[in-house]
C-alpha cells in the first residue's frame, strides 16, 4: 500500500532518518502555499524620511528568498484599478525609516521564497517595471539563507550585509 | 530562515517580525534594513506573530518555520 503524505511527527517517527537530534527534518514543498507579491515603490518615500536612514531604492527594493515582508494596512496610496493589485500582493521588505512605532500600521505578508533584485538604473531614473517574486504563506518554511545580500551602490557586485 | 534578531529562537517558539527599536533608525545610512525576526516579546500581543521555530538557533544561524495562517 502507497503512502500518500509524507510528514515528520517527532523524534519517535520510525520514518525520522534525517535528524535523530533534534527529531525535525525538512518537509518537501508539497501543500505550500504561495502567493504572488510585488515590492510596493510608493512606500520608498517612508525609507528617505529619516536622515542617516536614507537608502538607494534598488537596494531598498531588493528581495532576497528568506526575508520577512509586510504590507501596509490601509493603505491610501493604493491605485484600486492597478492590475497588480488583482494578481499580487503588494508588500516591503526592508524597514528603514520605520521603527517599532509603526508596528500598526503593517500586516505580515509572508516570508519571500524567490528574488526580486532591481537594477542601479531604477535608483536614478526611478522604478520601471513591477517585479514580482512569490512568498510563502503558510506552511513549513525551510529556506537556507547564508547571509542577506545587498547591491554595492557603486557596482553590481555583491557584497554581505553582515 | 535567517535568525537576524538580536537574540536567539528557541525551539518551539513563536517567532514575530519587528521594524527594530528607534535605535535602530540612522544605523543604517545607504544600507537597506531588513525586518527582523525575534521571539514574541508580550504574550498578550499576538498580532506579529508570523509562526513557530522549529529549531534552536543563534543569531545570525538558520532555523526552520512552521508559518502560521
Amino acid at each position: 500500500m502507497s503512502r500518500y503524505y509524507e510528514y515528520s511527527s517527532g523524534p519517535g517517527d520510525t520514518s525520522n532518518y534525517g535528524s535523530s537530534q533534534n527529531g525535525y527534518k525538512p518537509v518537501s514543498r508539497i501543500g505550500e502555499i504561495v502567493m504572488n507579491a510585488v515590492v510596493d515603490p510608493r512606500q520608498h518615500g517612508v525609507a528617505k524620511t529619516v536622515v542617516n536612514d536614507t537608502v538607494e531604492f534598488h537596494r531598498w527594493a531588493t528581495v532576497l528568498p528568506g526575508m520577512v515582508t509586510v504590507g501596509k494596512l490601509m493603505s491610501t496610496e493604493r491605485v484600486g484599478h492597478d492590475p497588480v493589485d488583482e494578481t499580487a500582493v503588494r508588500c516591503i521588505a526592508s524597514a528603514n525609516g520605520l521603527s517599532d512605532k509603526d508596528h500598526d500600521k503593517y500586516f505580515f505578508t509572508g516570508i519571500s521564497r524567490s528574488k526580486s533584485v532591481r537594477t542601479v538604473e531604477e535608483s536614478t531614473l526611478g522604478p520601471s517595471v513591477d517585479e514580482f517574486f512569490t512568498v510563502r504563506r503558510t506552511q513549513p518554511c525551510t529556506t537556507q539563507v547564508r547571509r542577506l545580500l545587498t547591491p554595492r551602490p557603486a557596482s553590481l557586485r555583491w557584497r554581505s550585509e553582515g | 530562515m535567517l535568525n537576524n534578531g538580536s537574540g536567539s529562537i528557541k525551539a518551539g517558539s513563536q517567532v514575530e517580525w519587528v521594524f527594530g527599536g528607534a535605535s535602530a533608525l540612522g544605523q543604517h545610512n545607504g544600507h537597506a534594513r531588513r525586518i527582523l525576526v525575534q521571539e514574541q516579546s508580550k504574550e498578550t500581543d499576538e498580532k506579529r506573530v508570523i509562526g513557530r521555530a522549529m529549531n534552536f538557533a543563534r543569531k545570525g544561524q538558520n532555523f526552520d518555520i512552521l508559518i502560521r495562517q
